[in-house]
Protein backbone atom coordinates (compact mmCIF):
# COMPACT_ATOMS: atom_id res chain seq x y z
CA UNK A 1 0.00 0.00 0.00
CA UNK A 2 2.91 2.42 1.04
CA UNK A 3 4.88 1.31 -1.82
CA UNK A 4 1.67 2.27 -4.37
CA UNK A 5 1.48 5.34 -2.47
CA UNK A 6 5.27 6.38 -3.43
CA UNK A 7 4.56 4.95 -7.26
CA UNK A 8 1.73 7.58 -7.54
CA UNK A 9 3.45 10.74 -5.78
CA UNK A 10 6.05 9.94 -8.48
CA UNK A 11 3.66 9.76 -11.31
CA UNK A 12 2.05 13.05 -10.42
CA UNK A 13 5.49 14.51 -10.27
CA UNK A 14 6.48 12.99 -13.38
CA UNK A 15 3.33 14.23 -15.39
CA UNK A 16 3.43 17.53 -13.54
CA UNK A 17 7.52 18.37 -14.69
CA UNK A 18 6.17 17.02 -18.59
CA UNK A 19 3.64 19.82 -18.20
CA UNK A 20 5.59 22.57 -16.73
CA UNK A 21 8.69 21.70 -19.49
CA UNK A 22 8.38 24.73 -22.30
CA UNK A 23 7.58 24.31 -26.24
CA UNK A 24 9.03 26.14 -28.35
CA UNK A 25 6.06 28.42 -29.70
CA UNK A 26 5.25 27.88 -33.37
CA UNK A 27 3.55 30.10 -35.46
CA UNK A 28 0.31 29.19 -37.15
CA UNK A 29 0.14 28.13 -40.52
CA UNK A 30 -2.29 31.49 -41.16
CA UNK A 31 1.00 33.40 -39.77
CA UNK A 32 3.40 31.52 -42.70
CA UNK A 33 0.60 32.09 -45.40
CA UNK A 34 -0.14 35.63 -44.42
CA UNK A 35 3.58 36.51 -44.08
CA UNK A 36 4.04 35.40 -47.47
CA UNK A 37 0.93 36.78 -48.78
CA UNK A 38 2.40 40.29 -47.27
CA UNK A 39 5.80 39.98 -48.02
CA UNK A 40 4.99 39.16 -52.32
CA UNK A 41 2.13 40.87 -52.22
CA UNK A 42 -0.47 38.74 -53.42
CA UNK A 43 -3.65 39.17 -55.04
CA UNK A 44 -7.09 37.82 -56.27
CA UNK A 45 -4.90 36.66 -59.77
CA UNK A 46 -2.43 34.29 -57.58
CA UNK A 47 -5.84 32.13 -56.21
CA UNK A 48 -6.57 31.92 -60.63
CA UNK A 49 -2.81 30.37 -60.99
CA UNK A 50 -3.76 28.12 -58.18
CA UNK A 51 -6.43 26.97 -59.78
CA UNK A 52 -5.27 26.79 -63.04
CA UNK A 53 -4.38 23.88 -65.09
CA UNK A 54 -1.31 21.41 -64.74
CA UNK A 55 2.33 23.07 -63.77
CA UNK A 56 4.62 21.98 -66.28
CA UNK A 57 8.25 21.93 -65.37
CA UNK A 58 10.60 21.72 -67.91
CA UNK A 59 13.41 19.11 -66.92
CA UNK A 60 16.60 20.19 -68.85
CA UNK A 61 19.34 18.24 -67.66
CA UNK A 62 21.68 21.19 -68.47
CA UNK A 63 20.26 24.07 -66.50
CA UNK A 64 19.16 22.08 -63.61
CA UNK A 65 20.58 23.79 -60.68
CA UNK A 66 19.78 22.56 -57.04
CA UNK A 67 18.12 26.14 -55.68
CA UNK A 68 18.37 26.45 -51.74
CA UNK A 69 15.92 28.54 -49.72
CA UNK A 70 15.78 32.45 -48.80
CA UNK A 71 15.04 32.28 -45.27
CA UNK A 72 11.71 33.81 -44.40
CA UNK A 73 11.10 35.70 -41.47
CA UNK A 74 7.46 34.54 -40.23
CA UNK A 75 6.13 36.97 -37.39
CA UNK A 76 4.99 34.82 -34.08
CA UNK A 77 0.97 36.57 -34.46
CA UNK A 78 -0.59 37.80 -37.44
CA UNK A 79 -2.71 40.42 -38.58
CA UNK A 80 -3.28 41.44 -42.33
CA UNK A 81 -5.54 43.48 -44.14
CA UNK A 82 -9.45 42.18 -45.33
CA UNK A 83 -7.63 41.75 -48.93
CA UNK A 84 -4.72 39.93 -47.27
CA UNK A 85 -7.18 38.04 -45.22
CA UNK A 86 -9.33 36.80 -48.33
CA UNK A 87 -6.49 36.11 -50.31
CA UNK A 88 -4.75 33.64 -47.33
CA UNK A 89 -7.86 32.32 -46.46
CA UNK A 90 -8.20 31.11 -50.30
CA UNK A 91 -5.38 29.29 -50.31
CA UNK A 92 -5.40 28.07 -47.16
CA UNK A 93 -8.59 26.15 -48.51
CA UNK A 94 -7.00 25.41 -52.38
CA UNK A 95 -4.53 24.42 -50.86
CA UNK A 96 -5.25 21.86 -48.32
CA UNK A 97 -1.80 19.73 -47.86
CA UNK A 98 0.42 18.95 -45.17
CA UNK A 99 3.87 20.32 -46.73
CA UNK A 100 2.15 23.78 -47.01
CA UNK A 101 3.88 24.07 -43.43
CA UNK A 102 7.09 24.46 -44.91
CA UNK A 103 6.71 26.87 -47.93
CA UNK A 104 8.42 29.96 -47.59
CA UNK A 105 7.59 31.37 -51.68
CA UNK A 106 4.26 31.83 -53.70
CA UNK A 107 6.32 29.47 -55.78
CA UNK A 108 6.36 26.59 -53.18
CA UNK A 109 2.93 27.32 -52.64
CA UNK A 110 2.11 26.57 -56.29
CA UNK A 111 4.46 23.52 -56.14
CA UNK A 112 3.39 21.42 -53.00
CA UNK A 113 0.27 20.06 -54.38
CA UNK A 114 1.88 18.41 -57.29
CA UNK A 115 4.83 17.52 -54.92
CA UNK A 116 2.60 16.16 -52.35
CA UNK A 117 0.82 13.81 -55.08
CA UNK A 118 4.38 12.72 -56.14
CA UNK A 119 5.95 11.96 -52.79
CA UNK A 120 4.02 12.45 -49.90
CA UNK A 121 6.79 11.13 -47.51
CA UNK A 122 9.39 13.95 -48.13
CA UNK A 123 11.93 14.55 -44.80
CA UNK A 124 11.07 17.70 -42.95
CA UNK A 125 14.54 18.59 -43.05
CA UNK A 126 14.28 18.55 -46.75
CA UNK A 127 11.24 20.45 -47.14
CA UNK A 128 12.95 22.99 -44.80
CA UNK A 129 16.30 23.07 -47.00
CA UNK A 130 15.36 23.08 -50.79
CA UNK A 131 12.83 24.64 -52.98
CA UNK A 132 9.86 22.71 -53.85
CA UNK A 133 10.96 23.53 -57.52
CA UNK A 134 14.09 21.70 -56.87
CA UNK A 135 11.83 18.88 -54.79
CA UNK A 136 9.61 18.43 -57.87
CA UNK A 137 12.43 18.77 -59.86
CA UNK A 138 13.84 15.68 -58.18
CA UNK A 139 10.81 13.42 -58.35
CA UNK A 140 9.96 14.47 -62.01
CA UNK A 141 13.79 13.38 -62.72
CA UNK A 142 13.30 9.71 -60.70
CA UNK A 143 10.31 9.47 -62.56
CA UNK A 144 12.29 9.83 -65.92
CA UNK A 145 15.25 7.81 -65.26
CA UNK A 146 12.62 4.87 -64.48
CA UNK A 147 10.85 5.54 -67.36
CA UNK A 148 14.01 5.91 -69.43
CA UNK A 149 15.57 2.44 -68.39
CA UNK A 150 12.45 0.93 -68.88
CA UNK A 151 11.64 1.71 -71.70
CA UNK A 152 15.60 1.35 -73.54
CA UNK A 153 15.10 -2.09 -71.60
CA UNK A 154 19.05 -3.41 -71.85
CA UNK A 155 20.46 -1.95 -74.96
CA UNK A 156 20.67 1.50 -73.37
CA UNK A 157 22.14 4.25 -76.02
CA UNK A 158 25.33 5.95 -75.20
CA UNK A 159 22.79 9.58 -75.29
CA UNK A 160 20.26 8.18 -73.35
CA UNK A 161 22.71 6.59 -70.72
CA UNK A 162 24.71 10.18 -70.26
CA UNK A 163 21.08 11.56 -69.90
CA UNK A 164 20.65 9.06 -67.16
CA UNK A 165 23.71 9.97 -65.53
CA UNK A 166 23.24 13.50 -65.44
CA UNK A 167 19.79 12.81 -63.75
CA UNK A 168 21.13 10.64 -61.24
CA UNK A 169 23.74 13.31 -60.31
CA UNK A 170 21.01 15.77 -59.98
CA UNK A 171 18.94 13.33 -57.79
CA UNK A 172 22.03 12.50 -55.99
CA UNK A 173 22.71 15.94 -55.19
CA UNK A 174 19.41 16.52 -53.36
CA UNK A 175 18.86 13.30 -51.52
CA UNK A 176 22.35 13.41 -49.94
CA UNK A 177 22.68 15.24 -47.30
CA UNK B 1 0.57 58.68 -37.51
CA UNK B 2 2.67 60.53 -40.08
CA UNK B 3 2.78 57.19 -42.23
CA UNK B 4 -1.04 56.59 -41.88
CA UNK B 5 -1.31 60.80 -43.12
CA UNK B 6 0.98 59.74 -46.21
CA UNK B 7 -0.75 56.92 -47.61
CA UNK B 8 -3.50 56.87 -49.98
CA UNK B 9 -4.93 54.28 -47.16
CA UNK B 10 -8.83 54.49 -47.44
CA UNK B 11 -10.26 55.74 -43.99
CA UNK B 12 -13.86 56.35 -42.63
CA UNK B 13 -14.74 59.39 -41.39
CA UNK B 14 -18.59 58.78 -39.06
CA UNK B 15 -19.65 61.31 -36.49
CA UNK B 16 -16.52 62.56 -36.05
CA UNK B 17 -14.53 59.46 -35.39
CA UNK B 18 -12.02 58.30 -37.39
CA UNK B 19 -12.63 54.69 -38.58
CA UNK B 20 -9.36 52.40 -39.55
CA UNK B 21 -9.77 49.25 -41.99
CA UNK B 22 -9.96 46.65 -39.82
CA UNK B 23 -6.76 44.15 -39.64
CA UNK B 24 -8.03 40.26 -39.71
CA UNK B 25 -6.74 36.81 -38.68
CA UNK B 26 -9.05 33.96 -38.31
CA UNK B 27 -10.00 35.14 -34.59
CA UNK B 28 -11.53 38.47 -35.49
CA UNK B 29 -13.17 36.92 -38.79
CA UNK B 30 -15.02 34.50 -35.96
CA UNK B 31 -15.61 37.09 -33.59
CA UNK B 32 -17.66 39.42 -36.80
CA UNK B 33 -19.45 36.27 -37.75
CA UNK B 34 -20.43 34.47 -34.87
CA UNK B 35 -23.61 33.05 -34.34
CA UNK B 36 -26.36 34.51 -31.84
CA UNK B 37 -26.21 33.35 -28.96
CA UNK B 38 -22.35 32.85 -28.74
CA UNK B 39 -20.62 34.22 -26.10
CA UNK B 40 -19.10 36.39 -28.77
CA UNK B 41 -20.75 39.49 -29.41
CA UNK B 42 -23.35 39.04 -32.00
CA UNK B 43 -23.06 40.35 -36.02
CA UNK B 44 -25.95 42.95 -34.64
CA UNK B 45 -25.17 44.01 -31.35
CA UNK B 46 -24.79 47.52 -29.98
CA UNK B 47 -20.51 46.44 -29.99
CA UNK B 48 -20.81 45.87 -33.33
CA UNK B 49 -22.76 48.90 -34.35
CA UNK B 50 -20.72 51.33 -32.57
CA UNK B 51 -17.11 49.72 -33.05
CA UNK B 52 -17.17 48.32 -36.29
CA UNK B 53 -18.69 49.65 -39.42
CA UNK B 54 -19.06 47.86 -42.84
CA UNK B 55 -18.69 49.92 -45.91
CA UNK B 56 -18.21 49.05 -49.29
CA UNK B 57 -17.90 45.03 -48.07
CA UNK B 58 -14.87 46.27 -46.13
CA UNK B 59 -14.75 46.40 -42.03
CA UNK B 60 -13.42 49.68 -40.63
CA UNK B 61 -12.99 49.68 -36.48
CA UNK B 62 -13.21 52.97 -34.63
CA UNK B 63 -10.05 54.45 -33.42
CA UNK B 64 -9.66 58.34 -32.98
CA UNK B 65 -12.17 61.56 -31.96
CA UNK B 66 -10.94 63.60 -34.94
CA UNK B 67 -11.72 66.82 -32.29
CA UNK B 68 -8.83 64.68 -30.19
CA UNK B 69 -6.69 64.27 -32.78
CA UNK B 70 -6.32 68.22 -33.35
CA UNK B 71 -5.98 68.59 -29.38
CA UNK B 72 -2.80 66.19 -29.21
CA UNK B 73 -1.54 66.78 -33.02
CA UNK B 74 0.91 69.70 -30.74
CA UNK B 75 1.67 66.55 -28.13
CA UNK B 76 2.39 63.83 -30.93
CA UNK B 77 4.51 65.81 -33.74
CA UNK B 78 6.67 69.16 -31.49
CA UNK B 79 8.57 69.69 -33.85
CA UNK B 80 6.58 69.55 -36.57
CA UNK B 81 4.17 71.79 -34.39
CA UNK B 82 6.42 74.16 -33.41
CA UNK B 83 6.81 74.63 -37.51
CA UNK B 84 3.36 75.32 -38.04
CA UNK B 85 3.15 77.73 -35.68
CA UNK B 86 5.93 79.74 -36.93
CA UNK B 87 4.33 79.26 -40.52
CA UNK B 88 0.83 80.77 -38.68
CA UNK B 89 2.25 83.68 -37.36
CA UNK B 90 3.85 84.72 -40.08
CA UNK B 91 1.24 84.58 -42.24
CA UNK B 92 -1.60 86.42 -39.61
CA UNK B 93 1.53 88.83 -39.07
CA UNK B 94 1.47 88.13 -35.12
CA UNK B 95 5.01 89.05 -33.81
CA UNK B 96 5.87 85.79 -31.35
CA UNK B 97 7.02 88.31 -28.78
CA UNK B 98 4.63 91.40 -27.70
CA UNK B 99 7.48 92.86 -26.05
CA UNK B 100 7.15 93.02 -22.46
CA UNK B 101 6.64 90.14 -20.31
CA UNK B 102 4.44 89.72 -17.08
CA UNK B 103 7.45 89.00 -14.90
CA UNK B 104 9.65 92.15 -16.11
CA UNK B 105 7.66 95.11 -14.43
CA UNK B 106 7.71 93.49 -11.58
CA UNK B 107 11.39 92.94 -11.45
CA UNK B 108 11.59 96.37 -12.57
CA UNK B 109 9.52 98.17 -10.24
CA UNK B 110 8.98 96.15 -7.07
CA UNK B 111 12.62 94.19 -6.66
CA UNK B 112 15.12 96.48 -7.92
CA UNK B 113 14.04 99.51 -6.01
CA UNK B 114 14.40 97.05 -2.64
CA UNK B 115 17.91 96.72 -3.51
CA UNK B 116 19.01 99.80 -5.75
CA UNK B 117 18.52 103.29 -4.26
CA UNK B 118 17.00 105.00 -7.21
CA UNK B 119 16.92 108.32 -5.88
CA UNK B 120 19.96 110.49 -4.29
CA UNK B 121 17.94 111.93 -1.04
CA UNK B 122 16.46 109.34 1.19
CA UNK B 123 12.83 109.12 1.35
CA UNK B 124 9.93 107.26 3.19
CA UNK B 125 7.93 107.34 -0.17
CA UNK B 126 8.64 104.25 -2.59
CA UNK B 127 9.94 105.20 -5.95
CA UNK B 128 7.79 106.00 -8.75
CA UNK B 129 7.51 103.66 -11.87
CA UNK B 130 8.88 107.03 -13.34
CA UNK B 131 11.51 108.26 -11.27
CA UNK B 132 12.81 104.23 -11.22
CA UNK B 133 12.49 104.74 -14.96
CA UNK B 134 14.78 107.92 -15.13
CA UNK B 135 17.26 106.43 -12.85
CA UNK B 136 17.40 103.74 -15.28
CA UNK B 137 17.63 105.98 -18.18
CA UNK B 138 20.60 107.79 -16.26
CA UNK B 139 22.28 104.52 -16.19
CA UNK B 140 22.74 103.38 -20.04
CA UNK B 141 21.56 105.01 -23.28
CA UNK B 142 18.23 104.13 -25.28
CA UNK B 143 18.77 103.59 -29.04
CA UNK B 144 16.92 105.77 -31.05
CA UNK B 145 14.90 103.11 -32.89
CA UNK B 146 13.50 102.15 -29.05
CA UNK B 147 11.54 105.42 -29.16
CA UNK B 148 10.01 104.66 -32.50
CA UNK B 149 8.89 100.64 -31.23
CA UNK B 150 7.64 102.86 -28.41
CA UNK B 151 5.40 104.83 -31.08
CA UNK B 152 4.43 102.02 -32.24
CA UNK B 153 4.00 99.88 -29.46
CA UNK B 154 0.82 102.31 -27.84
CA UNK B 155 -0.35 101.99 -31.22
CA UNK B 156 -3.13 99.17 -30.08
CA UNK B 157 -5.11 99.03 -33.30
CA UNK B 158 -2.69 96.48 -35.15
CA UNK B 159 -2.90 94.75 -32.77
CA UNK B 160 -6.60 94.79 -32.88
CA UNK B 161 -6.80 94.29 -36.49
CA UNK B 162 -4.97 90.83 -35.47
CA UNK B 163 -6.92 89.74 -33.35
CA UNK B 164 -10.35 90.57 -35.14
CA UNK B 165 -8.47 88.73 -38.41
CA UNK B 166 -7.48 85.29 -35.72
CA UNK B 167 -11.49 85.49 -34.12
CA UNK B 168 -12.50 85.32 -38.03
CA UNK B 169 -10.54 83.19 -38.94
CA UNK B 170 -10.87 80.87 -36.20
CA UNK B 171 -14.58 79.90 -36.27
CA UNK B 172 -13.87 76.11 -36.14
CA UNK B 173 -13.74 73.86 -38.73
CA UNK B 174 -16.57 71.23 -39.00
CA UNK B 175 -15.09 67.68 -39.44
CA UNK B 176 -15.19 66.03 -42.86
CA UNK B 177 -17.89 64.86 -43.97
CA UNK B 178 -19.16 60.99 -43.12
CA UNK B 179 -17.71 59.03 -45.62
CA UNK B 180 -14.34 57.42 -46.92
CA UNK B 181 -11.75 59.50 -46.96
CA UNK B 182 -7.77 59.06 -47.94
CA UNK B 183 -4.88 59.46 -45.65
CA UNK B 184 -3.63 62.41 -47.62
CA UNK B 185 -7.20 64.10 -47.79
CA UNK B 186 -6.95 63.82 -43.79
CA UNK B 187 -3.61 65.31 -43.36
CA UNK B 188 -5.19 68.23 -45.21
CA UNK B 189 -8.19 69.02 -42.71
CA UNK B 190 -5.83 67.91 -39.73
CA UNK B 191 -3.50 70.83 -40.49
CA UNK B 192 -5.92 73.06 -40.98
CA UNK B 193 -7.92 72.37 -37.81
CA UNK B 194 -4.23 72.34 -36.10
CA UNK B 195 -3.98 75.53 -37.77
CA UNK B 196 -6.75 76.97 -36.48
CA UNK B 197 -6.78 75.49 -32.98
CA UNK B 198 -3.04 77.22 -32.84
CA UNK B 199 -4.68 80.66 -33.99
CA UNK B 200 -7.41 80.25 -31.27
CA UNK B 201 -4.92 80.03 -28.46
CA UNK B 202 -2.44 82.75 -30.57
CA UNK B 203 -5.98 84.87 -29.98
CA UNK B 204 -5.30 84.60 -26.11
CA UNK B 205 -1.94 85.79 -26.04
CA UNK B 206 -2.96 88.63 -28.46
CA UNK B 207 -5.52 89.80 -25.97
CA UNK B 208 -3.02 89.85 -23.06
CA UNK B 209 -0.63 91.79 -24.86
CA UNK B 210 -3.28 93.80 -25.99
CA UNK B 211 -4.29 94.32 -22.06
CA UNK B 212 -0.60 95.00 -21.50
CA UNK B 213 -0.18 97.91 -24.00
CA UNK B 214 -3.13 99.59 -22.42
CA UNK B 215 -1.63 99.28 -19.60
CA UNK B 216 1.80 101.32 -20.63
CA UNK B 217 -0.61 103.76 -22.67
CA UNK B 218 -0.14 105.99 -20.00
CA UNK B 219 3.96 105.90 -19.77
CA UNK B 220 5.70 108.97 -21.38
CA UNK B 221 7.52 107.82 -24.88
CA UNK B 222 10.93 107.79 -22.97
CA UNK B 223 9.86 105.55 -20.51
CA UNK B 224 8.21 102.97 -22.89
CA UNK B 225 11.79 102.91 -24.58
CA UNK B 226 13.40 101.97 -22.19
CA UNK B 227 11.13 99.25 -21.11
CA UNK B 228 11.43 98.01 -24.29
CA UNK B 229 14.95 98.14 -24.47
CA UNK B 230 15.21 96.59 -21.58
CA UNK B 231 12.76 93.84 -22.44
CA UNK B 232 14.70 93.09 -25.09
CA UNK B 233 17.84 92.83 -23.28
CA UNK B 234 19.06 89.11 -22.40
CA UNK B 235 20.73 90.76 -19.32
CA UNK B 236 20.76 93.71 -16.99
CA UNK B 237 22.99 94.98 -13.92
CA UNK B 238 22.24 97.97 -12.16
CA UNK B 239 24.17 98.83 -8.53
CA UNK B 240 24.93 95.12 -8.11
CA UNK B 241 21.40 93.75 -8.32
CA UNK B 242 20.48 92.62 -11.95
CA UNK B 243 18.78 89.54 -14.01
CA UNK B 244 19.28 87.17 -16.52
CA UNK B 245 16.61 86.51 -18.91
CA UNK B 246 16.18 82.12 -19.50
CA UNK B 247 16.20 81.98 -23.03
CA UNK B 248 13.32 83.15 -24.90
CA UNK B 249 10.78 82.45 -22.17
CA UNK B 250 9.10 85.06 -19.35
CA UNK B 251 11.66 83.65 -16.69
CA UNK B 252 14.44 85.24 -15.49
CA UNK B 253 17.40 84.68 -13.06
CA UNK B 254 17.64 87.95 -10.71
CA UNK B 255 20.66 88.40 -8.53
CA UNK B 256 22.57 90.28 -6.33
CA UNK B 257 25.97 90.96 -5.10
CA UNK B 258 27.45 90.37 -2.20
CA UNK B 259 30.47 92.34 -2.40
CA UNK B 260 33.57 91.40 -0.64
CA UNK B 261 33.19 90.88 3.44
CA UNK B 262 34.86 88.56 6.17
CA UNK B 263 33.88 86.28 8.86
CA UNK B 264 35.77 85.71 12.18
CA UNK B 265 36.61 81.63 12.85
CA UNK B 266 36.52 80.39 16.14
CA UNK B 267 40.25 82.06 17.10
CA UNK B 268 39.18 84.99 16.21
CA UNK B 269 41.18 85.08 12.77
CA UNK B 270 39.51 86.76 9.64
CA UNK B 271 38.64 85.27 6.55
CA UNK B 272 38.12 87.95 3.36
CA UNK B 273 34.99 86.24 1.29
CA UNK B 274 34.95 87.95 -2.20
CA UNK B 275 32.49 88.94 -4.32
CA UNK B 276 29.59 86.36 -5.93
CA UNK B 277 25.96 86.95 -6.99
CA UNK B 278 23.35 85.47 -4.89
CA UNK B 279 20.26 84.61 -7.50
CA UNK B 280 17.14 83.34 -7.48
CA UNK B 281 15.21 82.09 -10.66
CA UNK B 282 11.92 82.29 -11.09
CA UNK B 283 11.27 79.26 -12.79
CA UNK B 284 10.19 77.15 -10.11
CA UNK B 285 10.75 77.50 -6.45
CA UNK B 286 12.42 79.91 -5.66
CA UNK B 287 15.72 79.13 -4.01
CA UNK B 288 18.33 80.98 -2.98
CA UNK B 289 21.80 79.80 -5.09
CA UNK B 290 25.41 81.21 -5.40
CA UNK B 291 25.58 81.72 -9.76
CA UNK B 292 29.47 81.83 -9.85
CA UNK B 293 32.05 79.55 -8.40
CA UNK B 294 32.21 80.13 -4.57
CA UNK B 295 33.02 78.10 -1.44
CA UNK B 296 31.64 79.36 1.87
CA UNK B 297 30.51 76.99 4.94
CA UNK B 298 27.35 77.04 3.85
CA UNK B 299 27.56 75.50 0.40
CA UNK B 300 28.57 72.04 0.07
CA UNK B 301 31.01 72.27 -2.70
CA UNK B 302 32.77 74.69 -4.51
CA UNK B 303 31.30 75.25 -7.47
CA UNK B 304 28.81 77.41 -9.71
CA UNK B 305 25.23 77.19 -8.72
CA UNK B 306 24.83 75.46 -5.97
CA UNK B 307 22.00 76.10 -3.39
CA UNK B 308 22.66 77.97 -0.24
CA UNK B 309 21.78 76.06 2.73
CA UNK B 310 19.35 78.57 4.78
CA UNK B 311 18.08 77.29 8.07
CA UNK B 312 14.56 77.09 8.61
CA UNK B 313 13.74 78.09 5.21
CA UNK B 314 10.86 77.16 2.88
CA UNK B 315 11.49 78.21 -0.48
CA UNK B 316 8.17 79.91 -1.90
CA UNK B 317 6.50 78.15 -5.17
CA UNK B 318 4.85 81.23 -6.34
CA UNK B 319 6.50 84.09 -8.10
CA UNK B 320 5.69 87.40 -6.24
CA UNK B 321 8.25 90.34 -5.59
CA UNK B 322 7.99 89.96 -1.91
CA UNK B 323 8.91 86.41 -2.36
CA UNK B 324 11.54 86.64 -4.38
CA UNK B 325 13.00 89.59 -1.78
CA UNK B 326 12.49 87.20 0.83
CA UNK B 327 14.45 84.41 -0.71
CA UNK B 328 17.52 86.86 -2.14
CA UNK B 329 17.77 88.38 1.57
CA UNK B 330 17.57 85.03 2.94
CA UNK B 331 20.50 84.21 1.05
CA UNK B 332 22.68 86.82 1.57
CA UNK B 333 21.70 86.46 5.47
CA UNK B 334 23.20 83.16 5.52
CA UNK B 335 25.86 83.84 3.62
CA UNK B 336 27.02 87.14 5.61
CA UNK B 337 25.28 86.23 9.11
CA UNK B 338 25.08 82.46 9.33
CA UNK B 339 28.30 81.22 10.33
CA UNK B 340 28.83 81.11 13.94
CA UNK B 341 32.49 80.43 14.95
CA UNK B 342 31.50 79.35 18.54
CA UNK B 343 29.44 76.72 16.95
CA UNK B 344 31.21 76.25 13.50
CA UNK B 345 27.56 75.44 11.97
CA UNK B 346 26.64 75.21 7.80
CA UNK B 347 28.81 72.16 6.10
CA UNK B 348 32.44 73.24 7.05
CA UNK B 349 34.01 74.95 9.80
CA UNK B 350 36.59 77.82 8.81
CA UNK B 351 38.99 76.67 11.05
CA UNK B 352 40.36 73.43 10.35
CA UNK B 353 39.49 70.85 12.20
CA UNK B 354 40.93 67.14 13.03
CA UNK B 355 42.80 65.17 9.56
CA UNK B 356 39.71 62.69 9.72
CA UNK B 357 36.56 65.31 9.18
CA UNK B 358 36.32 66.34 5.51
CA UNK B 359 35.99 69.71 5.08
CA UNK B 360 36.73 72.25 2.51
CA UNK B 361 39.88 74.79 3.36
CA UNK B 362 39.83 78.22 3.73
CA UNK B 363 42.89 79.34 4.73
CA UNK B 364 43.40 81.16 1.59
CA UNK B 365 40.82 83.59 2.33
CA UNK B 366 42.51 84.12 5.54
CA UNK B 367 43.79 87.93 6.06
CA UNK B 368 45.52 89.51 9.02
CA UNK B 369 43.56 91.56 11.38
CA UNK B 370 44.96 94.46 10.72
CA UNK B 371 43.86 93.93 7.13
CA UNK B 372 43.71 98.21 5.16
CA UNK B 373 39.74 97.81 4.42
CA UNK B 374 38.94 96.08 7.35
CA UNK B 375 40.42 98.62 9.22
CA UNK B 376 38.82 101.20 7.22
CA UNK B 377 35.75 99.62 7.13
CA UNK B 378 36.05 99.26 3.75
CA UNK B 379 35.14 95.64 4.18
CA UNK B 380 32.54 94.65 7.33
CA UNK B 381 33.42 91.50 9.29
CA UNK B 382 29.82 90.07 9.39
CA UNK B 383 29.85 87.59 11.76
CA UNK B 384 31.68 89.84 14.58
CA UNK B 385 27.91 89.65 16.57
CA UNK B 386 27.34 85.91 16.28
Amino acid sequence: MRGRKVDFLTEIRRDRLKKRKRQPFQPTLFARISAIVRECRLTEDFMARLTGSDLRLPLDVDRIIPGERDPLVIPLYSLVTEDEYRVTRGILEKVANPYLAYVQSPEDILFSGPLFARNSALPPDRLLRWTFQTLLLCELAKEEVQRLLAHEGKGVSEVIQKRVERLEAFVASVETE
Amino acid sequence: MERLLDSDLELVVQSGFLYLPLLFDPAVERELSSAPGAELPEAGSAWRRERVLEVGGRHYLRTLRLPSLVEAYRSLGRSHAAHLRRTCLERYGVPPHLGVGGKLPVILFQILPHFVRTRKTPSRRAASQGEILAFLRSRFSVPPRYLEAATRFVDTEPLRRLIRDVEHSGAGLPPPGDGILRGRDLRVWLLRAVELEMMRTEKGRLEDGLAQRERFRKASREDLAAILFIADQTSLEVEGFGFLRDGESDDYVIYKHTGEYALRDYYGRLYLFPDCRVAVSTRGRLRPVVLDRYKHPFLFGHEAGQEICVRQFTAPKEFSAGNVIFALEEGLATLYHGYNPRLRNGYHSLDPLTQLRRSLDFTDYRIPSDYPNIVSRKVEVTNART
